[in-house]
């Protein structure tokens, strides 16, 4: 009697875990695409991360991190904090805190915690519009060390018009000391992403409407001195996001030529002017381009796939230093007479030196797998 | 007992236990297979239940033909299908909402390439409803049926489907497929945003603002990316640019789903979606999409001066088509 149930018993518990199972391989087998970003400190970053020396200062999900020596570590709690830049001495960082309605820039420790506010964008209590309030983003420490410049909306002179100029602020002063730098085109969203330099010029992107009716952002240089802008690159580039190298010399910045993509482009730069552009990188969707201070290799966020979260990349400086060309003992000695010989065309057409093979550009590597850093937040980065 | 007789016992018997053992057999495997089946019924049962609740709409369009499922074209040859996005917040009758965004699109699965075609939203045309009007109020008078007459009498084109998705319904999306990637065009600026998703006053507005360059937006700051107009140089025009974007973005996310997605992204358009495909054609189009991979093969229109020019109409700002220049556009990327 007991061995008819048995055989029943063994089958109502096969179907079960078949039932379950089934269930369960198909909810296993769901696309990656949804899943949600860890936090930095929850992973360890791939091992290049131990090739960014120094400490870089990167924004997610509201809360800054700093990656030292292949490790993360937690700034602050998740609370709207962005775009960090630090202080030439590397003594603090300077963010910006979003809010709701607004956003200020803050002075923090190197440690995250909360030194000063430095603005107060909140509207006056006495204001019922909510557009009395005011945005502060990309604050950028200036070469002297004592001067902020960053994006603001100032007092609107229309209803619906909200654009960012460029404003210059002490560290440490009052609101009257507030100077205004660059007018933008209205209603295109306006002037960011300032970049301050030594000679007293600044770097920024102002967005303007091409010829096709259709927005987008041109880098442009002002010379503070004389008050000259000059456009550096065009519409059609649509460049954005600026970053100088250490010795000053060459600009790299993001193009997306109107389109979807972003492309990691580098220029020379003369201190007011830019070289052709080169692109160094055209297979992902590049944001905040940040330059080691050492000048060993560009930093930089992208997704890993299309469609996914960003995370961090590094492109050594053989990806993108334009080669030397190799020298040629016999075509150099055929070339250049010597002193005192006059050169005389060969009577017989030499064999041209063969071209030594350039080596292969040095391709980006993912420094980390499954985070999402805020692509809208520049990298900051000390040495 | 000899041997033959000995082994042809052990025959008989090793027969006897196999044909006792078969219909135990038997009964283990079907089991297996019925609680196979029901595990994988169970898990895409909420797909289930949404594709017979939003897909396979039946629509009866003022024109002489009625837009009613049919036997797939997908496969075959080229289709269009109007997409529709509607405000269905609080501020509106679910059954008679404006939709904001009207978006043409081509597909052409032999030459894999898309086109899109916005339609302004104020665009001042004779509804198929009777009476002109903005187009955007077409759908609230008369439901799907009646947006689609509209523009195929307006635009003469032959629309094969239609999708309706809410505000809801795209935020939901945008996150259950874990975010776009996308290159806002320029900051997107906006005082006065309607704060009409979440906030217990449908009537209230909120400050936006969506920074500019490639970026991973989740559902919510997608919504106001493709929703804020009050700030931009282009007005309206600028907006039907980043819809194009963003829908191009969930494009991109769909390449990589795959089928045990499926009753999650279901679960979340209770309501919040309705199409005349079959869950059949849905399912036909996911791999369709992950094939249309040339950025070069997507054409983006939108019918900025001189198609169309601003006006006013009645006291309403609006913009007048231009049909002249309009209709023989349509004819070239719509046949």
């Amino acid at each position: 009697m007991r061995s008819r149930y048995v055989p029943t018993l063994v089958l109502v518990v096969v179907m079960l875990f078949t039932g379950v199972g089934t269930y369960t391989y198909f909810g296993a087998h769901q696309s990656v695409v949804r899943q949600q970003p860890r936090a930095p400190t929850q992973v360890s970053p791939r091992p290049p991360a131990s090739l960014l020396t120094g400490t870089l200062y990167l924004a997610q999900a509201g809360s800054l991190y700093s990656l030292t020596s292949g490790k993360f570590q937690q700034l602050t709690a998740p609370g709207g904090w962005m775009q960090p830049a630090i202080l030439a001495n590397g003594s603090d960082l300077i963010a910006v805190k979003r809010e709701g309605y607004y956003a200020d820039v803050y002075r923090l420790g190197t440690d995250g915690h909360v030194v000063a506010r430095l603005t107060n964008n909140v509207a006056p209590s006495r204001f019922s519009d909510i557009g009395s309030n005011h945005w502060s983003f990309y604050p950028t420490l200036a070469p002297d060390g004592k001067t902020i410049f960053m994006s603001y909306d100032s007092s609107k002179a229309f209803d619906y018009e909200v654009d960012l100029a460029i404003w210059q602020m002490p560290l440490a002063g009052t609101r009257a000391q507030w100077r205004q730098w660059t007018f933008p085109n209205n209603y295109t969203g306006g002037d960011v992403q300032p970049v301050p330099l030594a000679s007293g010029g600044l770097l920024y992107v102002k967005y303007d409407q091409g010829a096709d009716g259709r927005k987008a952002a041109q880098i442009w240089y002002k010379a503070l001195r004389t008050g000259k802008a000059t456009a550096l690159t065009t519409l059609d580039d649509d460049c954005s996001e600026p970053s100088l190298s250490p010795d000053g010399r060459t600009l790299a910045m993001i193009c997306s030529n109107k389109q979807q993509v972003s492309h990691l482009v580098l220029a020379d730069f003369n201190g007011s002017g830019i070289g052709p552009l080169r692109t160094v990188v055209a297979d992902r969707l590049v944001a905040q381009p940040a330059w080691a201070p050492n000048g060993s290799g560009i930093a930089f966020l992208a997704p890993a796939q299309a469609g996914q979260a960003f995370q961090l990349w590094w492109l050594p400086k053989a990806g993108y230093e334009v080669p030397k060309p190799a020298p040629s003992p016999s075509a150099s000695a055929a070339a250049s007479p010597s002193p005192g010989r006059k050169a005389s065309p060969s009577p017989t057409p030499k064999a041209s030196p063969k071209p030594s093979p350039s080596p292969t550009p040095a391709a980006p590597i993912q420094v980390t797998n499954d985070l999402g850093f805020d692509a809208s937040s520049p990298i900051a980065w000390h040495a | 007992m000899p041997r033959n007789r000995r082994s042809s016992y052990r025959r008989a018997g090793a027969a006897g236990w196999r044909i006792r053992l078969l219909p135990s057999l038997s009964a283990l495997l079907l089991g297996i297979a019925l609680a196979a089946g029901s595990g994988g019924f169970a898990y895409f049962l909420p797909a289930i239940i949404t594709g017979v609740q939003a897909t396979g709409q039946s629509v009866v369009t003022a024109l002489p033909s009625p837009l009613t499922p049919a036997a797939s074209p997908v496969a075959q040859g080229p289709f269009t299908v109007l997409l529709l996005g509607s405000d269905d917040d609080a501020k509106f009758d679910p059954k008679h909402v404006l939709t904001q965004s009207m978006i043409l699109v081509r597909v052409d699965p032999a030459a894999k390439s898309v086109t899109m075609l916005s339609i302004p939203r104020d665009l001042w045309v004779p509804l198929s409803t009777g009476g002109s009007a903005k187009i955007d109020g077409a759908y609230s008078y008369g439901g799907a049926g009646a947006a689609i007459a509209t523009v195929q009498q307006n635009f003469q084109v032959h629309i094969d489907e239609y999708v309706w998705v809410g505000l809801k319904g795209l935020i939901k999306l945008i996150d259950a497929v874990g975010g776009v990637d996308i290159v806002a065009s320029n900051p997107v600026l906006d005082d006065y945003y309607p704060n009409d998703i979440v906030a217990s006053n449908p009537y209230g507005y909120k400050r936006v603002a969506v920074l500019p360059g490639p970026q991973h937006l989740d559902g919510v700051s997608a919504l106001e990316y493709v929703r804020s107009r009050h700030g931009d140089l282009e007005g309206d025009f600028g907006r039907s640019q980043r819809q194009q974007q963003v829908l191009l973005a969930i494009r991109q996310k769909a390449k990589q789903l795959n089928a045990a997605d499926i009753p999650d992204l279901a679960a979340t358009f209770s309501g919040e979606l309705k199409t005349s495909m079959g869950a059949g054609r849905v399912r036909d189009l996911l791999p369709l999409a992950g094939s249309l991979d040339n950025p070069q093969a997507i054409r983006q229109l939108v019918l900025l001066s001189p198609y169309t020019e601003l006006g006013e109409i009645d006291s309403q700002s609006v913009v007048v088509p231009n049909w002249n220049l309009i209709l023989p556009l349509v004819h070239q990327y719509f046949p």
